[in-house]
């Protein structure tokens, strides 16, 4: 017995060791496939976030590896979970760091990305993020790349077509008090007020909340023709729901988060007629998104949606960079993707600009029966 | 504006009540506060979705389904959470429970998906008076849970079953000794606590969605409702539910609404200082 039990505790001692001189000489092996990690939500409130996120991400790897890989080397990611909250992001982005990746894709989120910019600058690995604040660009950090159209163009965009194309006088703005809508909210005030047609109320609130009536009731007060909403996924659901049972017949033009299948989902009839600024939609006129939205539905049997055409686009970055820099040394990676102009995504085309900063364009969508349409292009440079 | 408010407030109010007359009756049982009563919150609400949205039950029917299969699980908690634990020091107790509160979420999160779910309310539509215009199901949530409330009231106060219940929760020791059967009583205890718990829960699914974090926000505010009506005090409990659900609400309309849970919790504080015991509670020290 006690003989067994000491054979096998040397086993146990060994096999380790040779698994790590295998994974050794894999890693310098040119033949060995390259990982990218995907910092995202697999648990928590927004875990439905990190399920998109895989699709889109898994769908670009299949894609790539399909039309012969990265210089005939395969891609494979690595998925790491952020809980959903700020301080879930560094920890998993310091635990794929440390793990061999070439390129880290971050969250959707502004917040969490901007949580990871120190481990981004720490660890000098490439990174592209999907937060749309304009605050990823003032970070200065020259390994994380913002793939993503940033707030002052969509902000502007959908101040402007409040207030030009739609004609509203008086216009209120609601934002959450998170970094990305509060940034977007400054933005388009400013944008209102240099119009010359000023905002008549601006309220915030906090993520998480879930009765809106004190803050709409004093909207509805306040004689507003329009609301202009900075919300994440699930507050946009309730707003959109909250706002119909208030009695309250205004136009609501709101974030990209009110057009995703997560709010749609919740507020269900009352998502109608909102408008919106959107990254991407299935309803896309773009013959690349159009394409990518019809085999997403083949392989998933769902919509596709915004976080998976974003992340599918961000992996395609990642290997059009990995593909320029013909190896996986960081700083060769990095300046391949600093150098990426006019590449054409499913979302957006994208250009890093001297910040960094990828998207360039949005689109005006309205919901109809509950499908967001394209109204407009709005190309912000 | 301000009726409007009045019903949201009211509304949000009763449930924080119930929440808090759910955390009273444990305490009062077992002499330790419940961490994991915002998560029968939202199993209640999980439970209106699977048999609402999934079985398709008409919501009155889901009510009385959800309401005895809460009853069932306080049960079932009683027996995970607390027997085992009784003879040991209160703090396991509490953590056992803070323990169940992270595991309730998980698996409501392994069963039902990450995704927020919608439920149909019981009523649809708006009831409009005037100029104000706001859902049935929030004049439907003050009604049941007014209901809810008188019934566990009368139960406590008026028949042989609460009195062997306060009893219990009195002494455990004494009403063992005049044969009460303690494990009965806390038993049945538990299952109220869960049974109205979930019940708010199902209220509130179809005006606010069904997350697996709706119970955290909910419950703190209910416990805060404890405290500034008395600790132990059931009818201290509701006081301070309806106050606390005026105060949330008002504060959000015509102060802040960033702030407005700021606003709750300093509310709180300031009873801490001006009345420690409580609305209803009783200027007692615990005997050395």
């Amino acid at each position: 017995m006690k003989k067994w039990l000491a054979v096998l505790v040397i086993f146990m001692f060994i096999v380790p060791l040779l698994a790590g001189c295998s994974s050794q000489k894999a890693g310098d092996d040119k033949a060995a496939p390259i990982k990218i990690g995907v910092v995202t939500s697999m648990t928590g409130e927004r875990a439905l976030t990190g399920q998109y996120t895989k699709n889109g991400v898994l769908m670009a790897i299949e894609d790539i590896n399909a039309q012969g890989g990265i210089n005939g080397r395969k891609l494979e990611a690595v998925f790491e979970d952020d809980n959903g909250n700020d301080a879930g992001a560094v920890n998993a982005y310091n635990k794929l760091s440390g793990s061999g990746v070439s390129v880290i894709l971050g969250p959707i989120y502004s917040n969490m990305d901007l949580a990871i910019s120190p481990s981004i600058k720490k660890a000098e690995i490439p990174t592209l993020v999907m937060g749309s604040s304009n605050d990823l660009a003032k970070q200065k950090n020259q390994w994380m790349f913002q793939a993503r159209t940033a707030d002052a163009i969509s902000a502007t965009a959908l101040a402007k077509y409040a207030a030009n194309n739609l004609k509203l006088k008086k216009i209120a703005i609601l934002h959450e008090t998170d970094n990305f809508a509060s940034g977007a909210a400054a933005v388009a005030k400013k944008t209102l007020e240099d119009m010359g047609n000023p905002p008549v109320l601006v309220e915030s609130y906090n993520g998480g909340d879930k009765d809106f009536t004190p803050v709409l009731a004093k909207i509805k007060a306040s004689g507003a023709d329009g609301v202009l909403a900075w919300s994440q996924q699930v507050e946009a659901g309730l707003i959109m729901k909250q706002i119909k049972s208030l009695d309250l017949n205004i136009a609501l033009i709101g974030s990209n988060s009110y057009i995703t299948k997560i709010a749609i989902d919740l507020a269900k009839e009352n998502a109608e007629n909102v408008y919106s600024v959107a990254d991407y939609v299935a309803t896309t006129p773009l013959a690349k998104g159009a394409d990518f939205a019809k085999r997403y539905k083949e392989k998933y049997k769902i919509d596709s949606e915004f976080n998976s055409a974003m992340n599918y686009d961000a992996t395609t970055l990642a290997a059009e960079a990995l593909k320029k820099a013909g190896s996986t040394d960081k700083n060769a990676v990095r300046q391949a993707m600093a150098a990426i102009k006019d590449f054409v995504g499913v979302s957006t085309t994208f250009t890093f600009d001297e910040n960094n900063v990828g998207g360039t364009s949005v689109w005006i969508v309205q919901t109809k029966n509950g499908v967001p349409q394209v109204i407009e292009a709005v190309k912000g440079r | 504006m301000v009726l409007q408010l009045i019903i949201a407030g009211l509304a949000m109010g009763i449930v924080y009540g119930l929440v808090a007359m759910g955390f009273v009756l444990i305490f009062r049982a077992v002499g330790v506060v419940n961490f994991a009563q915002g998560e029968f919150l939202m199993i209640g609400g999980f439970f209106s979705y699977t048999l609402t949205a999934q079985l398709g039950l008409p919501m009155g029917a889901a009510l009385g389904v959800c309401a005895l299969i809460m009853g069932l699980f306080g049960i079932f908690f009683h027996f995970l959470t607390y027997w085992p634990l009784r003879k040991s020091w209160d703090i396991t107790v509490i953590i056992s429970t803070i323990g169940a509160s992270i595991a309730l979420k998980e698996i409501a999160t392994l069963l039902w998906g990450p995704a927020p779910l919608g439920v149909d309310p019981i009523v649809p539509g708006l009831a409009k008076f005037s100029t104000v215009s706001i859902e049935w199901q929030f004049i439907l949530t003050i009604g049941i849970a007014a209901l809810l409330m008188g019934g566990v009231f009368m139960l406590l106060e008026r028949t042989y079953l609460g009195h062997i219940l306060q009893a219990t929760a009195q002494d455990q020791y004494a009403a063992a000794l005049i044969g009460i059967p303690v494990v009965v009583a806390t038993g049945l205890t538990f299952a109220i606590s869960a049974l109205i718990t979930g019940v708010g829960g199902l209220l509130l699914a179809p005006i606010f969605f069904v997350t697996t974090t709706m119970g955290g926000i909910t419950g703190l505010k209910a416990f805060a409702a404890v405290i500034i009506g008395g600790f132990g005090s059931v009818h201290g409990a509701i006081i301070g539910g309806i106050l606390i659900g005026f105060v949330d609400t008002f504060s959000g309309a015509y102060i802040s609404s960033t702030y407005r849970d700021a606003i709750v919790f300093l509310c709180l504080i300031l009873a801490l200082i001006v009345r420690p015991q409580g609305i209803f509670g009783e200027k007692i020290a615990e005997k050395v």
